[in-house]
C-alpha cells in the first residue's frame, strides 16, 4: 500500500507526464523532418540517330573551291586582281642627285637587274686609311750623329680652314736602326716659348724598320683649330744607331732638349734652339677616315601613275645568327677534337652581355682563357699564359684571334671589334712563350674546363687552323664568312642556327644548357637604304634583313625619276671595311580592281523540305588590306542577297538575312573582292540552315581565302 | 509548497493541451501528403519551339522522348527541343542516367558530341550536361548540374546541340536518357 501511495505521489506523476509527452514528440514530431520534403525526377530519352545531310556544298566554277568530308564545310580561294603588275629593275648606278661623291664600290651591278640567285652585287664601304694634314719634307737628311739622345719636336701652324680632330702621328725612319729602340710622339699647344701644354700622346712602339712610323693618338684623337700652332715632339727610350735627321731648309726650326730621360716627353723646359741647317724629326699629323658606304642607284623610267608602289630589294647577308648562351654553351664535337697542334690560330667574335666574365673557349685547364678584372688571360700551355693589354667591356663585340708557333715560341692574341681592325695586343709573347699545348680534356666554345664559368653572351663564327695565321691573314678574313674550304682551316662553325662544322675535320657540335640562336651578328654592320624626295634623303631602311625586303614608296615615286642610295650603318669612326650582298632592286607597281567571282560555290537542297539559309562571320585575319569583299547569295529567281560586307577593311555586315533555299534548289555563292595591298586574307563564315518555323538549324563552315 | 505543485499541474496541462492541437496537425498534414502523390507534378515536360516532329511525351507529360538527327561534322541545334513548365516553386537539375550503346561499341565513334543545355525564360544557360566522345568511349559528365529554383507557372526550354564524326555512316544511332529531377 505504502508502495502504490508512493508512486501516485505528485512527483512520481509529473515524471510520468513529462515522459509520456516526450515520447509523443519524438514518435509524432520528427519523423516527418527526418524524411524530408517531396522529390521526384521526370526523364528524357534522347534517341539521336545520324542522317545524311539534306543542304551540301558543292563546287563553283570561279576561283578556287575545296569541298571536304560530308559537303558539309568548303574553302574558297580567289585573288585580288591588279592590273599594270609590274617588276621594275633598277636602270643605273651613276646617279649623283645630291652632288656628292660616291663613297664605296659595287662588284656587279648587274646583279641587281635580275634574280634572286645566287649571284649578287657586293657593295664595299669606301674610305678607311688616314688623311694626312700636314707632312714634312723627308728629301734630305745628314748624317750628323749628335743628337740621338735628344728631344726633338718642330712646329706646324694649321691654316685658315683647317678644323679635323687629329688621331695620328707619325715620324720618318730613314734607316732601321736595329737595336729596336722605342718612340713615343706627341702634340700640344704653341705657348709663344716652349711647348708645355699636352693635347695628345701615342703610346710607345717599336722602330724596327725604316720609313715613316705612323701612330695612333691614344683616346679620341686631338681637335685640331684653324690658325693655330701646334708642336709635335718624339723622344726615344735609347739611342738608334742610325739616325732620323733630316736637312733642314726653312722655318720653323726644329728643336731638342739635352739629356731628356725617357719616357718624360711633354715637359721640355731649357730647351735650346737648333742650327738652322738641320731638323731633327720629319713629322706629319692626320686622321683616320672612316669607312663610309653612299652609293646612289636610279630608275629614269618608272612607271608612277599606281595606287600600290613597293620598293623590293633582296640581300644575301650570310651571316645571319649567332649563339645566344644564357647558361649554357657549346660543345665542339663529342668534346674531345684535340686544337692542340704545333703551330694553330683560334678565331671567334663574342659579345658579354651584362659584365665581363666567363671563359670564351678552352679544351684543358692548361689551354683555356679566362679573366683578371677585364683583362683577359692566356692559359696556354703548361706553366705558361699571358694577360691582354687590351682592356675588355660589356655589350661590345669583339674579334679574338689567338696565335701560337711552339717552332718559333710566339703567343699572340689579337684584338678587333666592330668598328676597330684586329690588332696585336701589346703584350703578346715574341719568341719567349715556351710551352706545349695539351691534349684535350673538353672542347668547348662559351666555357671552359668543368662548364662552371659560362659566358653569358653571344659568339659567333668559331674558327681552328693548323697554322699561325699573321696579322695581314687575320685582317683579310676577320669579318666575313668563310666556305670552309680555305687551306689549314680545319673546323668553322658558322652558328648560322646550327652548330655545324663546315671544316674538313667535321666536328659538328652540340649545345648544352640554355641557349639559343640570335640574329644579333658582329658583321656585316647594318646597312641603310634612303630615297630622295626632290630635296633631301629620307630613310626607308635602317637595316636590310636576310632575303626580301619590301616597303611602300608611293609618296616618294611621282615622276619617272626614282632614286635611292645605300648608306653604312655605321658612318663616323667607322675602321671596318663592311661589305654587303645585294642580289635585286626593283620597283614594284600596281593598281588593284575590283572583281567578282561568280560563284565561288553552290548550295544544294537535294530533298523536298524548304529550308532558310544565310551567312554568318565567326572569324578573320588580316583584312585591313580588303578594301571591298562581299560575299552574297544569288540565284535565278530571288536575286542578290548581299550577307557579309567588309568596306576599307571593317565589316558593315557580319551577318546576312535569311534566304529562301526552296526544295530541290540550288543558291550560289558569290565573292567581290578588291584588296589595297599584297597579302593573304581569311574570312571564315557559318552557312546557317534554319528549319522554317524552328529554331532547329545546323552551321557549316565556309573559309575565304583572298589572296 | 501546495501552490508550486498547482502551478506545475497548470503549466503540464496547458502543454498537454498544444501537444493535442498539435497531434492533429500533424495528422491533418500527412494526409494532405499522400494526397499530392496522386496529383500532376509540378514540374513537367512541353512542347519548345523546335519540338514538331521530334518529341512525344508520355503519360502526364512525366516523360519526354525525343527523335534527333545528327549530321556528320556539323553541329546541329534544337534551341528549343523540349520544355519543362513548372506550375509552382521548385529546383530543378539535369543528371545523366544512361547511355547506350555502351562504351568499346564501334558505332560509338560515329559519334562527335551530344550537350544538353538548361535554359531560363529570359535565356540565360542554368546548366549543361556534355556528352563527347574519345573513340569508342563516352565522356559522360561526372555530376548532376546542381538545381536551380524555378519560379511557378515559368516555362524554361533544354536546347540540343548534336553533332556526328565526320564521315559518320548514316543510320548508326545513340540513346541517352538524362534526369530532370525536382524537389
Amino acid at each position: 500500500m505504502k508502495g502504490i501511495k508512493e508512486s501516485l505521489s505528485f512527483k512520481n506523476i509529473r515524471g510520468s507526464i513529462w515522459l509520456v509527452l516526450t515520447v509523443f514528440i519524438l514518435f509524432c514530431y520528427l519523423p516527418p523532418s527526418v524524411i524530408g520534403s517531396e522529390y521526384y525526377s521526370v526523364l528524357m530519352q534522347n534517341y539521336g540517330a545520324v542522317v545524311s545531310p539534306s543542304v551540301i556544298l558543292q563546287d563553283g566554277i570561279a576561283g578556287a573551291s575545296t569541298i571536304y568530308a560530308n559537303n558539309t564545310s568548303a574553302k574558297v580561294s580567289v585573288s585580288a586582281p591588279k592590273t599594270n603588275n609590274t617588276e621594275d629593275y633598277v636602270d643605273n648606278n651613276i646617279s649623283n642627285i645630291d652632288n656628292s661623291a660616291d663613297e664605296g664600290t659595287h662588284s656587279n651591278f648587274t646583279a641587281q637587274q635580275y634574280g634572286p640567285d645566287s649571284i649578287n652585287d657586293m657593295l664595299t664601304e669606301g674610305g678607311g686609311g688616314t688623311v694626312w694634314l700636314w707632312q714634312e719634307d723627308t728629301s734630305g737628311y745628314t748624317s750628323t750623329s749628335s743628337y740621338e739622345t735628344y728631344q726633338f719636336w718642330s712646329s706646324w701652324t694649321t691654316n685658315s680652314t683647317t678644323s679635323a680632330v687629329i688621331t695620328k702621328i707619325g715620324i720618318y725612319v730613314f734607316a732601321n736602326p736595329g737595336n729596336s729602340p722605342q718612340v713615343k710622339l706627341g702634340i700640344y699647344n704653341d705657348n709663344g716659348g716652349s711647348p708645355n701644354n699636352l693635347l695628345g700622346e701615342t703610346n710607345a712602339a717599336t722602330i724596327a724598320g725604316a720609313g715613316w712610323l705612323d701612330l695612333d693618338i691614344v683616346g679620341n684623337g686631338v681637335n685640331i683649330s684653324p690658325s693655330t700652332t701646334y708642336h709635335i715632339a718624339h723622344i726615344t727610350n735609347t739611342a738608334p744607331t742610325t739616325q732620323w735627321r733630316y736637312l733642314k731648309t726653312a722655318t720653323p726650326v726644329s728643336r731638342y732638349r739635352n739629356n731628356t730621360v725617357w719616357p718624360n716627353l711633354f715637359n721640355p723646359a731649357g730647351t735650346t734652339t737648333a742650327s738652322t741647317s738641320y731638323r731633327y724629326g720629319a713629322y706629319r699629323v692626320g686622321y683616320d677616315e672612316p669607312c663610309r658606304l653612299d652609293l646612289e642607284v636610279q630608275w629614269t623610267n618608272a612607271d608612277y601613275n599606281e595606287t600600290n608602289e613597293e620598293l623590293a630589294i633582296y640581300v644575301d647577308k650570310e651571316n645571319t645568327y649567332s649563339l645566344d648562351a644564357t647558361g649554357g654553351y657549346m660543345i665542339i664535337g663529342n668534346g674531345s677534337p684535340d686544337w692542340g697542334s704545333v703551330t694553330g690560330t683560334i678565331s671567334f667574335w663574342v659579345k658579354m652581355d651584362t659584365s665581363v666574365q666567363g671563359r670564351f673557349w678552352g679544351q684543358d685547364g692548361n689551354m683555356e682563357t679566362r679573366w683578371s678584372g677585364t683583362n683577359l688571360i692566356l692559359d696556354w700551355g703548361a706553366t705558361a699564359s699571358m694577360t691582354s693589354a687590351y682592356s675588355f667591356s660589356a655589350d661590345t663585340w669583339y674579334f679574338v684571334a689567338i696565335v701560337w708557333d711552339e717552332n718559333s715560341n710566339n703567343l699572340f692574341l689579337y684584338v678587333g671589334d666592330e668598328n676597330d681592325v684586329p690588332t696585336l695586343d701589346s703584350n703578346s709573347l715574341t719568341g719567349t712563350w715556351t710551352s706545349t699545348t695539351p691534349a684535350p680534356t673538353e672542347n668547348r666554345f662559351m666555357n671552359g674546363l668543368g662548364g662552371s664559368e659560362p659566358v653569358d653572351g653571344h659568339g659567333d663564327d668559331l674558327r681552328y687552323w693548323n697554322i699561325a695565321r699573321n696579322l695581314a691573314q687575320i685582317q683579310s678574313d676577320y669579318n666575313t664568312e668563310l666556305t670552309g674550304s680555305e687551306i689549314n682551316l680545319r673546323s668553322y662553325f658558322k652558328l648560322n642556327n646550327n652548330f655545324d662544322d663546315v671544316g674538313p675535320d667535321n666536328n659538328d657540335g652540340s649545345g648544352s644548357g640554355s641557349y639559343s640562336f640570335s640574329t644579333d651578328v658582329p658583321f656585316p654592320e647594318n646597312v641603310r637604304v634612303d630615297v630622295w624626295n626632290a630635296t633631301s634623303w629620307q630613310n626607308l631602311f635602317t637595316d636590310l634583313t636576310n632575303g626580301w625586303n619590301n616597303v611602300s614608296v608611293s609618296s616618294y615615286l611621282t615622276s619617272s625619276n626614282f632614286t635611292i642610295r645605300f648608306k653604312g650603318g655605321n658612318e663616323s669612326g667607322d675602321g671596318v671595311q663592311d661589305s654587303w650582298n645585294i642580289d635585286v632592286t626593283l620597283l614594284h607597281t600596281w593598281t588593284f580592281v575590283e572583281t567578282t567571282y561568280d560563284y565561288v560555290l553552290r548550295v544544294n537542297n537535294t530533298v523536298a523540305d524548304s529550308w532558310k539559309i544565310r551567312l554568318k562571320k565567326y572569324s578573320d585575319s588580316n583584312i585591313n588590306r580588303l578594301q571591298n569583299c562581299t560575299i552574297y547569295f544569288h540565284n535565278s529567281t530571288d536575286g542578290t542577297s548581299g550577307q557579309i560586307c567588309i568596306d576599307n577593311g571593317a565589316y558593315t555586315q557580319d551577318v546576312g538575312a535569311w534566304y529562301d533555299l526552296p526544295s530541290f534548289s540550288t543558291i550560289y555563292i558569290a565573292i567581290t573582292v578588291e584588296a589595297n595591298s599584297t597579302g593573304t586574307s581569311y574570312v571564315y563564315v557559318y552557312l546557317e540552315i534554319l528549319i522554317p518555323n524552328t529554331t532547329t538549324y545546323v552551321q557549316y563552315i565556309i573559309t575565304s581565302e583572298i589572296n | 509548497m501546495v501552490k508550486r505543485r498547482s502551478i506545475d499541474l497548470i503549466v503540464l496541462l496547458l502543454i498537454s493541451v498544444l501537444v493535442v492541437s498539435a497531434s492533429a496537425a500533424i495528422y491533418y498534414a500527412m494526409l494532405a501528403q499522400s494526397t499530392a502523390t496522386i496529383s500532376a507534378a509540378a514540374v513537367y515536360f512541353t512542347d519548345g519551339g523546335d519540338s514538331s516532329g521530334i518529341l512525344t511525351l508520355g503519360t502526364n507529360d512525366t516523360y519526354a522522348s525525343l527523335s534527333l538527327n545528327a549530321y556528320p561534322n556539323v553541329t546541329l541545334y534544337y534551341d528549343q527541343a523540349v520544355n519543362l513548365t513548372a506550375t509552382s516553386a521548385k529546383e530543378v537539375q539535369l543528371r545523366h542516367v544512361s547511355i547506350s550503346p555502351d562504351d568499346n561499341d564501334p558505332s560509338v565513334s560515329n559519334f562527335t558530341s551530344m550537350v544538353f543545355r538548361l535554359i531560363k525564360a529570359d535565356g540565360t544557360e542554368v546548366g549543361t550536361l556534355t556528352y563527347t566522345t574519345t573513340g569508342d568511349v563516352w565522356n559522360e559528365p561526372g555530376s548532376p548540374t546542381g538545381y536551380v529554383a524555378i519560379g511557378a507557372s515559368e516555362e524554361w526550354t533544354i536546347k540540343i546541340e548534336i553533332k556526328a564524326a565526320a564521315g559518320a555512316n548514316t543510320g548508326v544511332s545513340t540513346t541517352i536518357v538524362i534526369a530532370v529531377d525536382v524537389r
